[in-house]
């Protein structure tokens, strides 16, 4: 999977690109506009990271002539903006999503994820891991061929944690994953830990491996051996 | 006082003072002219008596009242005397000052003494006359003034009041720079030409400011996604609970200032007037959208959340802003709930009502919509939310309102012009 970073600020897009890779992504840096026009007419990529404030003009601009050129190239618009004229703005040029700044990583690489399943195989597609196998078009979600009932927020902590596998992931990372923005509203993260325990003991029963895993004062981990 | 009232009033006291000072002064000219001509035109007739009398007896002078008198006299020596004598007139009857010249003259070796009268000009008619005079001028220069007054405050002030009224409505946060009216005087031109340059600066500055703090907000995104970027690395690196719980501080402080950067350019839009969009927004629609939202959320916390009635209620304004407003008085209401407690809405035709319960008292009703003032210990609050309701309700005319009714907080928006 190949994946376009457009981001003048070398040591944001240093980080993206470290933890891309960990996640088996071959990444490429554009700093400019006109970089990254240059790369995108020579290569196709699976997703592309649209930073909207770019050195030599609007990431906007850029995103605008990649999709009268008719490209396929999944677009997360990344923007340091208000949200809501950018989000507007790229969202009805073409996007597939959108960012703002500051992020979490895992969120980032669960975006990317989300968008390349949808570019590549037009939604339906199955997500697997040993024996877990999930169905991201109609979000169901099998173990051993055993149907799992997950809620609305259990399915997206699943898909969350796996494409995030073996990583560290923390309380307030989870809860933005499930809450948005919003989530400072609420004293505590105590609420997730409900969803993890629910999770866990649904995909017990159904006979799977015991992967998620507690990491002590830090959050939670997908651990996949 | 009104300036030209000011003013003239002290024209006016000073002319009706000069007018009243000149009666007098016009009384004695005009008595010493009067006595001067009297007294030459009594000389005169003397001449004249003294020739006739070389010519004829003194009895062929015969005169009205007996105003002259000639009588022969010892007296040798030749004289002339003028004196002012009251004399009764049967045909006025009554007192009628005279001039008098008294004089000895000699005709032919014979000496007479001769008296000629003349009436004068009464003393109280001459000052009453005199003050007449005066009193009708005063009374003129008055009118006049009063009609140059009203005529001066109807044109020639009107664009310095203009002005006033211009200035009394000019806001800077409002964009719109006052045109003044042009005029034909020189200091209110004047006046305007500072004020013009005095507002184009203040609109440059405030412009200038809220540019800086649009781009601070800006700008200050990208080095907290280095941040937060590098603390995700840092969390996958063999790091200890201890290490780990630092880290996320930091990310929870990151968070912190990624809202307050995004609200203080939202605050700083609304001042700036960068929503000028408006649709006719059915507020019910916001409403259960928004109720729709915090559903999770509001589970998760284990809050009830009742609507009351819901009517009708469609407002002209930006449909993001409304949004805005419905979601942060919810949130407000939310993040001041205790878990097991009760948020209300309800909307009538005029009113969107969110209340909590509370086992707190009542918050500080002038203080809560100010620019972060916290009223909860929670220290994820900013006091900016509230603060941004209160901007988009000002800028539409809304009324933003807090009560404290049987341990629950009441917030409600009466919307201008709902229908």
């Amino acid at each position: 999977m190949n994946i376009l970073i457009v981001e003048d600020e070398p040591a944001l897009s240093k980080s993206i690109v470290t933890y891309l890779k960990q996640e088996g992504y071959a990444c490429a840096v554009a700093v400019t506009a006109s970089d990254a026009l240059a790369k995108t007419e020579v290569f196709d990529y699976d997703c592309i990271l649209l930073d909207i404030m770019l050195p030599d003009g609007s990431g906007l601009d850029l995103l605008r002539t990649l999709r009268r050129d008719k490209r396929m190239d999944g677009i997360i618009v990344v923007s340091a903006r208000d949200a809501l004229d950018d989000k507007i703005a790229g969202l009805q040029l073409g996007a597939d999503d959108y960012l703002a700044k500051p992020f979490y990583l895992p969120e980032l690489s669960a975006r990317v994820a989300s968008v390349i399943r949808r570019r590549k195989f037009e939604g339906s597609n199955e997500l697997e891991l040993n024996e877990i196998k999930i169905d991201t078009a109609s979000r169901m979600v099998r173990v051993h061929n055993n149907v799992v009932d997950l809620t609305k927020k259990e399915f997206d902590l699943l898909i969350y944690f796996i494409v995030n596998k073996n990583r560290v992931l923390s309380k307030t990372a989870i809860a933005e994953h499930l809450s948005g923005s919003d989530a400072d509203l609420f004293e505590n993260f105590d609420f997730i830990y409900a969803h993890i325990k629910n999770l866990k003991k649904k995909l017990a029963a159904a006979g799977a491996d015991d992967y998620l895993k507690s990491v002590y004062g830090m959050g939670y981990k997908f651990e996949v051996l | 006082m009104k300036l030209i009232h000011y003013i003239s009033t002290r024209y006016s006291l000073y002319t009706i003072l000069l007018a009243i000072l000149s009666v007098p002064l016009f009384y004695l000219l005009v008595q010493r002219i009067m006595m001067y001509n009297l007294d030459e035109s009594l000389g005169y007739q003397k001449n004249w008596i003294q020739k006739k009398l070389e010519t004829g007896p003194p009895e062929d002078f015969t005169s009205y009242n007996n105003s002259v008198i000639i009588v022969p006299t010892k007296d040798t020596v030749v004289r002339d005397s003028f004196y002012n004598k009251d004399i009764f007139i049967p045909d006025d009857d009554e007192m009628v000052k005279h001039r008098v010249l008294e004089s000895v003259i000699g005709v032919n070796g014979v000496y007479y003494s001769l008296q000629i009268q003349k009436s004068m000009l009464e003393d109280m008619d001459l000052v009453q006359s005199i003050s007449a005079l005066q009193f009708v001028f005063i009374l003129f220069l008055l009118a006049g003034l009063f009609l140059i007054n009203r005529n001066l405050s109807r044109n020639i002030l009107r664009p310095f009041q203009d002005t006033l009224r211009k200035l009394a409505d000019y806001r800077v946060d409002k964009h719109q720079t006052p045109q003044f009216e042009r005029t034909a005087i020189q200091e209110f031109g004047e006046l305007n030409r500072s004020l013009d340059a005095l507002l184009l600066r203040n609109a440059t500055l405030y412009k200038a400011q809220k540019e800086f703090t649009e781009n601070a907000a800006h700008e200050t995104q990208t080095p907290l996604a280095i941040i937060q970027s590098k603390l995700d690395l840092l969390l996958q690196t063999r790091v200890n609970g201890e290490q780990a719980g630092l880290i996320e501080e930091l990310t929870i402080s990151i968070r912190k200032l990624q809202k307050l950067n995004r609200t203080l350019l939202l605050l700083t839009k609304i001042e700036n007037n960068q929503f000028p969009e408006t649709e006719s927004i059915d507020i019910k629609t916001v409403v259960m959208h928004t109720a729709d939202q915090f559903a999770d959320m509001v589970t998760e916390k284990q809050i009830q959340l009742e609507t009351g009635p819901m009517e009708t209620c469609r407002v002209e304004a930006n449909g993001p802003l409304i949004d805005i407003l419905v979601s942060n008085l919810f949130s407000n209401a939310f993040r001041h709930s205790t878990s097991g407690g009760t948020i209300r809405m309800s909307l009538t035709q005029h009113t969107f009502t969110v209340s909590n319960t509370t086992s707190g008292s009542a918050l500080n009703g002038e203080q809560i919509f100010q620019r972060f003032q916290k009223q909860s210990m929670d220290s994820r609050s900013m006091g900016l939310g509230l603060e941004i309701c209160k901007q988009i309700c000002e800028l539409y005319g809304h009324q933003l309102q807090y009560r404290f009714l049987e341990q629950q907080h009441y917030f409600s928006v009466s919307f201008l012009s709902a229908s």
